[in-house]
């Protein structure tokens, strides 16, 4: 009896010893692996749409790197957040460090990107031709090529020259000393964007089928080629001997030496091209029409970043979330919640000023008819606006005379002091916007959540925060682009006037030489050149645009150092309207470019530092 | 009868269970007039214990047992009780009730030769000992505390542990065996392996003390690598008690205590918060906000809603909190059946406060009840059967407090919330029950309507462990063999329902605070709601485990003992909630594990100890780890040449160990990557909206979020050398180790691949490299008299150091910026030099631009690298980080008569916080300077009138970018966490035994007890345990306790 039980005992770890070998295979034999990416139309979908979710949703910018929002209109000379935590607030003290994560993230997530274009790109082609034809195969390689070359050209617009890795994929187990790769020259950089960007072009259709807006289609890869070029054109590349000694340990210049004029020749038939292909019938600028002339110069303006892939964009970052509009809406204590916001995102007085005057001249300009001080009676167009959209009854206000009788643009874009809100609620007491120290909308409300400049950005807020689209370029510039880019190739060419006339015609001032109550053609090359940097600065503030302009134009440290002004956050009354410095913005010559992530350079001994970093 | 045997079924089985009963039944039916009973005496290794005296209680009658621990002796009359002892055995007296044959088990006296203590899969006589393990009298655990972990540190040598919070509910410590020697920032696990009852993976905090029988931890390679994988971080073994032969004995015990924090931190009041508010904004180049009329009006509180004037602490927290034990067991058996069965109940309130208006209960209270059976039956001579039911229902309730508006509850973000809330934002509620708030996003949150008006949420958790073991002798067939095998299931789960809102919130008009009828004018500030609305959420998991295990343990002759075990066994974990197919997937182990050991004459001692395991979670060439170890022990004090030295050294020992044990199998506890030699492939990771948002087309995302690489175990090299010594005729006793680990191959996500690669998330390799090395000790002191008080004394220390070999990280440009080369949790940061006493000493100094604007009064630190600037290569190691390198202990205990005192200290050394956060660093939220409030340490600070150069704070400013020069972490921020601490007194009185006779009980109790009565750290802002950088935690709390304990 006992030996018996004995045998049960051992014939029972028998059989648990014969049932371990399945014990451990728990393998999850059921999830998606690599190879089931390209056998449904459905996961190639998915694969695709996740690269294209590293574009950059710029309306989250009050997260610096959130959706790869840079810091673009903070650390410009348009704005300043009072938000102590934006990346921006380092950055225009120039006391931002290689070893920031901000720095790292842009670098990180579009590398991400790039592998998993090349790594579709590679592997499209083995997709089951059943759910997949071939057709669709080559333009979805296509849109991956062009996506790609754009995620390039952004890394390259930020740091300068980068790694360039074709289509080779790096292995996951390849040793640390095999991945050291040096940097590639700028030249050679924007030469396999361009090429690249040709190349999708061929297997790409002029508009998204099935209303597929945000697909790369071919005025995307065109407009994004010009882009380069006239990155490539610039002086902050073009023959920049301040960058003599960026070089790869083996002696490789990285950026160019020698200034070649033929550059700018280059971007100006390509914005030209881009032009005679695309427009009227695929890209054209936004016009809202209205009787009043001044009222359709307003709502296109207000509407043309607001409203979702009108006629003039090219590309954006489809249904992105949004901040902006917390960030954008003063505090406006005491109204409804929905109307509270933020209003953090302060205007400078610099971007202000920048705005023309209603008959099209500068504030300088002595004719222009600017009144620094004291007040008047005034309705603005933004007035009669409301009065038309919510029949408020906004009547002529008493309004301080720099913000009376400027140009539409400046209503779209500006909050001011004791100007009415953009929105209303229906039912509630009419909320008018005040910035002095006891105002709804001052310093005594929150220290942080107000503005720090006694204005606030208004272009670009929505109704609501609803996803909507990011936009990331349209027509206007690629119209300044040609007007830029002929000036420097080609001056006296007389499309130079025409398109950056028709920007000025849309906007309601009174053009260069044309239309009624021109103003005088600018005289030469130089004043042309000044009057499209103005143009460029009033028409796309707030669009992304200046931060790169003042980079690439290397008048950085004109204008992004030194005395920021806004108004006197802690006055009531007449103490409000007093010119007052907010802080003393310092530029290095490092800051024209983002450092290389510092351990980019501790990991890849081949990797060199930018300048100064 | 083999044949049938061979075709045993359940029914069997039950049939053969029935007949052995009848049996027993018709002997005690028959037994009357004078009996012989015979029987057989064993030690707790089941071996026969020779030569115990049987006596006949109340006669001179009396026996002693063989060589095979046999006995037969005769009884006047059944009701007669017999009574065994024998020397360094504790005596036992019982009644045969109506059986003929006795199964005696003596356990033997603690500090005896004979000791026997528990060991991996098994027991071991304590001096046959050559692994280093440390066990604790069980007695001195019975705190009044929910959580067994709490209790636990400083009192075994070797066990590292902090108590990081005192929220009712979830006060349980963090342990670690010999510190930390693992990469747990990369999600590895340093936690050691909870063995209950023989069940791996239970939860230390799921016991209630008194139904522990034993506590010991194994710390070695030769008393873990029978665990193989799962043993690198160390073992804890707990059994929990069991019955014993005898009439049943019925405790009670019933204590209520009183709880209040050790320290709150103290923050300013409204005056000294304005004043210093105005002056960090003047500082920063600001207008102060508050004017000297503002001042007065707040100081005067004549206008409470329009000057608001509130001290937060105090409007959120009660005094005092109650907690409430009660434990009742039953423990007895007869020869063939013994239980032991308890009941425990545990409450605790915590101090947060409710407003007392609300239908619901906000109370914050944590309950908990306790339950174990634990029965024992010899189905025959040769076979014992073993059931273990434990477990337990516990009932949480918190205030809703979201951890952001409208979030999910977390009460512990109320510190946060006063940490953001300045003592003059707004009141604490406005007339008619109105909430007061300052931000329509929900920012600065009212702490008090956090507190007392978002609801609450109940938590409802059960847990329930069971085992059942058949062990069988093989004796009569093989001397020494016997087998067993077990069985156990597991399960927890857990359901939180939430019934929680965020009312709309008000401020006071600014311009016009008052309507004509002179109640507050107030403006709307944010839209919420005064519904509750309700969610639900589980949690769960359950496990099996399975064991089978052929032991062989025999004295080939009175020198020789040789001891064998091959063992079988493999567990499966699964989440009962999973939010993905791979996180369903259970977690799996399996393996076999063997030891051999040899004993010579109780002198010379060798072991061979191995663990050879499985785990899904590898490759399958990959999934098998061989882990062996040997070790070897001498008592020295036995050899002739010892004789000389025995007056003084009446016992000593060395022993020594060496092996390799592994880690990364079973993870549902670390982060690390599962299935790490498969690459992932998401589809959840970001997908694309494209169109207009009038025709959209929404595509899910798909991406390569983890490529797989060849990963396998990691190993850990462990050896300890160990010293025993007993003197002072024996009354004093000491064990020194010494240990050294080395661990490789430890898993970590490798950082030294550049991001150009594109990963999304690096790849994971075996390439951490780590090592431990340290001391641990214990000092005992067995009972001494003095006058006629009667003493015991015991202390203990655990002291390592770790050190980083290799961490994957890319060389850093200066060896002090070096994270090789020194402790896993070192803090790095600056060095601070003192503070700048004027312009000129910064225009000479280093440039510290890139920290930020710097003026007088700043942090000056030291440029490290001589290259003329402070930046991120300025940064070096500054302190050891918030896990001691020293963890010790010390108590006594005295007996006068029928009283008794005991009191236990314990504390650790080399432990430092980097301070930083609300409320530390002044005026510096990013999101708004306003949002941060002030201890009182503020106004020791650094003024242009007084330029204190060793002030608490260096100048104050207004906003992140004032301060960013200085919080940045630095060693002017880096604290000492050092503590010691009176953790437990104990204060008794056992009533006399002849008062208690007649009243039919057989020994009561009654006691005060004192937990965390007082510390002594020079550490002021807040309890040094705490896990928290700035204060933003449930404070410890401070518990004494009365209580009663009867015995029938």
């Amino acid at each position: 009896m006992r030996t018996s039980s004995l045998y049960i005992f051992l014939a029972g770890c028998l059989l648990l010893m014969g049932s371990c070998k399945k014990y451990l295979q728990t393998v999850p034999s059921d999830v998606l692996t690599i190879d089931d990416i390209f056998t449904s139309k459905a996961n190639v979908d998915q694969y695709l749409a996740n690269i294209y979710s590293s574009l950059p949703d710029e309306m989250l910018q009050r997260f610096t790197g959130d959706g790869n929002s840079g810091p673009w209109e903070g650390a410009s000379d348009e704005a300043k957040y009072n938000w102590d935590f934006v990346y921006t607030n380092q950055m225009n003290l120039s006391t931002w460090s290689n070893t920031d994560g901000t720095v790292e993230t842009f670098w990180a997530s579009y590398y991400q990107a790039i592998r998993n274009a090349t790594d579709f790109m590679n592997r499209i082609g083995t997709a089951n031709p059943n759910e997949v034809p071939d057709s669709l195969k080559i333009e979805y390689k296509a849109e991956a090529r062009g996506l790609r070359a754009i995620y390039y050209f952004f890394l390259v617009r930020m740091y300068g020259p980068v790694v360039l890795l074709g289509d080779n994929l790096i292995s996951a187990d390849a040793s640390t000393t095999a991945v050291r790769l040096p940097r590639t020259s700028f030249d050679s950089c924007i030469d396999f964007i361009v090429t690249q960007l040709d190349s999708a072009y061929l297997n790409l259709p002029y508009t998204p089928t099935g209303n597929q807006y945000g697909r790369i289609v071919r005025g995307v890869v065109k407009a994004y080629k010009e882009q380069a070029l006239m990155l490539a054109a610039s002086p902050l590349y073009n023959g920049n001997t301040d960058y003599s000694g960026l070089k790869n340990q083996d002696g490789t210049q990285l950026v160019n030496q020698t200034y070649d004029p033929n550059k700018w020749t280059l971007a100006a038939n390509a914005a030209k091209a881009f032009i005679t292909e695309f427009v009227p019938n695929y890209y054209s600028l936004f016009v809202e029409a209205n009787a009043d002339p001044t009222m359709q110069a307003y709502l296109s303006c207000k509407d043309v970043v607001l409203q979702d892939w009108n006629p003039e964009w090219i590309f954006a970052f489809a249904n992105g979330g949004s901040f902006i509009r917390y960030d954008r809406t003063p505090k406006h204590v005491g109204n409804p919640s929905d109307q509270q916001g933020g209003g953090a995102f302060g205007v400078t007085q610099a971007m202000v000023d920048a705005y023309f005057m209603a008959n099209g001249l500068p504030i300088t300009d002595p004719n222009s008819g600017y009144a620094a001080t004291g007040f008047s009676s005034y309705q603005s167009v933004a007035d009669r606006y409301l009065n038309n959209q919510y029949g408020v009854g906004v009547a002529p206000h008493n309004t301080w005379n720099q913000w009376v009788g400027r140009e539409p643009r400046f209503y779209v874009g500006v909050t001011y002091d004791s100007s009415y809100w953009l929105y209303q609620d229906n039912g509630y007491g009419i909320i008018q916007t005040s910035f002095e120290y006891s105002g709804n909308s001052g310093r005594s409300q929150s220290t942080s959540d107000v503005s720090p400049t006694g204005y606030v950005a208004r272009k670009n807020c929505a109704a609501n925060d609803a996803n909507r689209g990011a936009l990331l370029l349209r027509l206007a510039n690629i119209y300044l682009d040609y007007a830029e880019a002929l000036n420097e190739s080609d001056p006296g060419n007389p499309d130079i006037l025409t398109y950056l006339n028709a920007i000025r015609q849309r906007a309601g001032v009174p053009q260069y030489g044309a239309g009624t109550n021109p103003l005088a053609v600018p005289a030469d090359q130089n004043a042309t050149r000044t009057a499209i940097r103005n143009e460029r600065r009033v028409e796309l503030a707030f669009e992304n645009v200046r931060y790169f302009d003042t980079r690439r134009w290397k008048i950085a440290p004109q204008t992004d150092a030194g005395p920021f002004y806004g108004m006197n956050m802690y006055g009531d009354g007449a103490a409000f309207y007093q010119k007052t410095q907010l802080e003393t913005r310092v530029f290095y010559s490092r800051d024209y470019l983002f450092p290389i992530p510092n351990n980019e350079i501790l990991k890849d001994n081949l990797m060199v530092q930018n300048p100064g970093w | 009868m083999r044949k049938a045997n061979m075709r045993a079924t359940p029914v069997a089985l039950v049939r053969l269970l029935t007949c052995l009963l009848l049996l027993l039944y018709a002997g005690r039916a028959f037994a009357q007039g004078p009996v012989t009973i015979t029987g057989v005496v064993k030690d707790k290794l089941n071996k026969p214990l020779e030569a115990v005296s049987v006596q006949v209680l109340g006669t001179s009658r009396g026996v002693a047992t063989d060589s095979l621990g046999k006995f037969s002796i005769q009884l006047d009359n059944p009701k007669q009780q017999l009574h065994f002892s024998r020397v360094g055995f504790v005596a036992q007296t019982l009644g045969t009730g109506n059986s003929f044959y006795l199964d005696i088990t003596m356990d033997a006296v603690e500090g005896s030769a004979d000791e026997v203590v528990v060991v991996g899969y098994g027991q071991q006589k304590k001096i046959s000992l050559v692994g280093a393990q440390s066990s604790i009298n069980v007695e001195d655990l019975k705190e009044p505390v929910a959580n067994l972990s709490a209790s636990l540190a400083g009192r075994i040598a070797g066990l590292v542990g902090v108590q990081r919070t005192g929220l009712p509910g979830s006060n349980g410590a963090d342990l670690w065996i010999r510190g930390i020697s693992t990469f747990v920032g990369s999600g590895n696990d340093a936690s050691p392996l909870v063995i209950v009852d023989g069940v791996q993976g239970r939860d230390i905090n799921a016991f209630d003390p008194e139904d522990i029988a034993s506590f010991t931890i194994l710390k070695d390679a030769s008393a873990t690598a029978v665990y193989g994988v799962a043993g690198a971080n160390g073992v804890i073994l707990i059994n929990t008690k069991k019955g014993k032969i005898g009439k049943a004995v019925l405790m009670a015990n019933y204590n209520e205590g009183l709880n209040s924090f050790t320290k709150l931190p103290q923050l300013t009041n409204a005056y000294q918060y304005m004043t210093l508010r105005n002056e960090a904004e003047i500082a920063s180049g600001f207008q102060p906000d508050y004017s000297p009329a503002y001042i007065d009006s707040t100081v005067a509180g004549r206008q409470p809603y329009l000057y608001p004037n509130v001290d937060w602490m105090k409007a959120l927290f009660n005094k005092l909190a109650s907690s409430r034990r009660a434990n009742f067991s039953a423990r007895g058996g007869t020869e063939n059946t013994t239980y032991y069965v308890s009941l425990a109940y545990y409450d605790e309130t915590s101090l947060m406060k409710t407003d007392g208006l609300q239908a619901y209960d906000a109370d914050s209270r944590f309950r908990r009840y306790n339950f174990t059976s634990n029965v024992e039956m010899n189905w025959t001579k040769t076979t014992k059967f073993e059931l273990g039911i434990q477990g337990y229902i516990s009932s949480t309730n918190y205030p809703g407090v979201p951890a952001s508006p409208g979030g999910p509850s977390a009460p512990q973000q109320i510190f946060a919330d006063v940490m953001q809330t300045n003592p003059v934002l707004y009141p604490i509620m406005y007339p008619h029950d109105i909430v007061p708030g300052v931000s329509s996003a929900g920012a600065q949150p009212n702490p008090y309507a956090e507190l007392t008006q978002t609801g609450y949420q109940s938590i409802f958790a059960n847990q329930l462990y069971s085992n059942a073991r058949v062990t069988q002798d093989f004796s009569p067939l093989v001397k020494g063999l016997s087998a067993y095998g077990m069985y156990s299931f597991d399960t927890w789960n857990s359901q939180t329902n939430a019934n929680e809102r965020q009312r709309s919130s008000y401020l006071i008009d600014k311009t016009t605070p008052y309507n004509p009828d002179g109640s507050p004018n107030l403006d709307l500030i944010s839209t919420g709601s005064d519904n509750l609305s309700f969610t639900t959420s589980n949690g769960g998991n359950r496990q099996n485990y399975l064991e089978a295990a052929v032991n062989y343990d025999r004295n080939l002759n009175s020198k020789n003992h040789l001891t064998g075990l091959i063992l079988y066994n493999q567990r499966s974990y699964t989440t009962a909630f999973p939010t993905n197919l791979t996180a369903s997937l259970p977690y799996r182990s399996e393996g076999l594990a063997g030891r051999i050991t040899y004993g010579y004459n109780d002198k010379y001692f060798a072991e061979f100890n191995f663990g050879y395991n499985g785990s899904e979670n590898f490759a399958p060439q990959n999934q098998f780890g061989f882990f062996p170890s040997i070790g070897a022990g001498w008592v020295l004090s036995k050899e002739k040449f010892w004789n000389g030295l025995k007056p003084y050294l009446q016992f000593f020992k060395v022993r020594y160990s060496n092996g390799v044990v592994g880690s990364g199998g079973i993870s549902q506890n670390n982060n690390v990557r599962r299935f790490g030699y498969l690459t992932l492939v998401s589809n959840q990771a970001s997908g694309y909206v494209f169109g207009n948002g009038v025709n959209n087309s929404t595509y899910g995302g798909i991406a390569i979020t983890d490529y797989g690489t060849d990963v396998k175990w990691s190993r850990s090299h462990k050896q300890d050398v160990g010293v025993e010594l007993k003197t002072f005729d024996e009354k004093l006793s000491l064990t020194i180790d010494y240990f050294s680990e080395l661990r490789t191959g430890v898993f970590l996500q490798r950082a030294s691949l550049a991001d150009y690669a594109g990963f999304i998330n690096n790849p994971w390799s075996n390439l951490g490299v780590l090592s431990n090395k340290g001391f641990d000790g214990t000092l005992d002191v067995s009972p001494f008299s003095i006058g006629q008080t009667s003493w015991t004394i015991r202390a203990t220390f655990s002291y390592n150091r770790d050190k980083v070999i290799q961490n994957d990280d890319p060389i850093q440009p200066y060896p002090y910026m070096e994270r090789r080369g020194v402790n896993y949790l070192s803090n790095f940061g600056y060095v601070a030099e003192g503070l700048f006493s004027s312009q000129k000493e910064i225009d000479n100094a280093p440039s510290q631009a890139a920290l930020g604007s710097v003026r007088v009064g700043d942090i000056r630190y030291k440029d490290l690298n001589g290259d003329g600037k402070i930046d991120a290569n300025d940064v070096t190691r500054i302190g050891n980080g918030d896990v001691p390198n020293l963890v010790y202990g010390f108590g006594f205990n005295v007996v006068w008569k029928q009283w008794n005192f005991g009191a236990f200290f314990q504390g650790v050394k080399g432990a430092q916080r980097q301070l930083g956060g609300d409320g530390i660093f002044p005026f510096s939220n990013s999101t708004g300077a306003e949002r941060s409030n002030l201890f009182t340490e503020a106004l020791n600070r650094w003024t242009p009138g007084n330029p204190n150069p060793h002030a608490f704070y260096p100048r104050l400013a207004y906003g992140a970018a004032e301060n960013s020069n200085n919080d940045v972490p630095s060693t002017w921020w880096e604290k000492s966490i050092d503590f010691l601490r009176l953790k437990t007194i104990d204060f008794g009185y056992t009533l006399p035994r002849g008062t208690l006779k007649s009243i039919g009980l057989r020994n009561a109790r009654i006691y005060v007890q004192g937990v965390n009565l007082l510390y002594w750290s020079s550490f002021h802002l807040w309890d040094p345990e705490l896990n928290t950088t700035n204060g933003t935690l449930y404070p410890n709390t401070r518990n004494i306790t009365t209580g009663i304990q009867v015995n029938f």
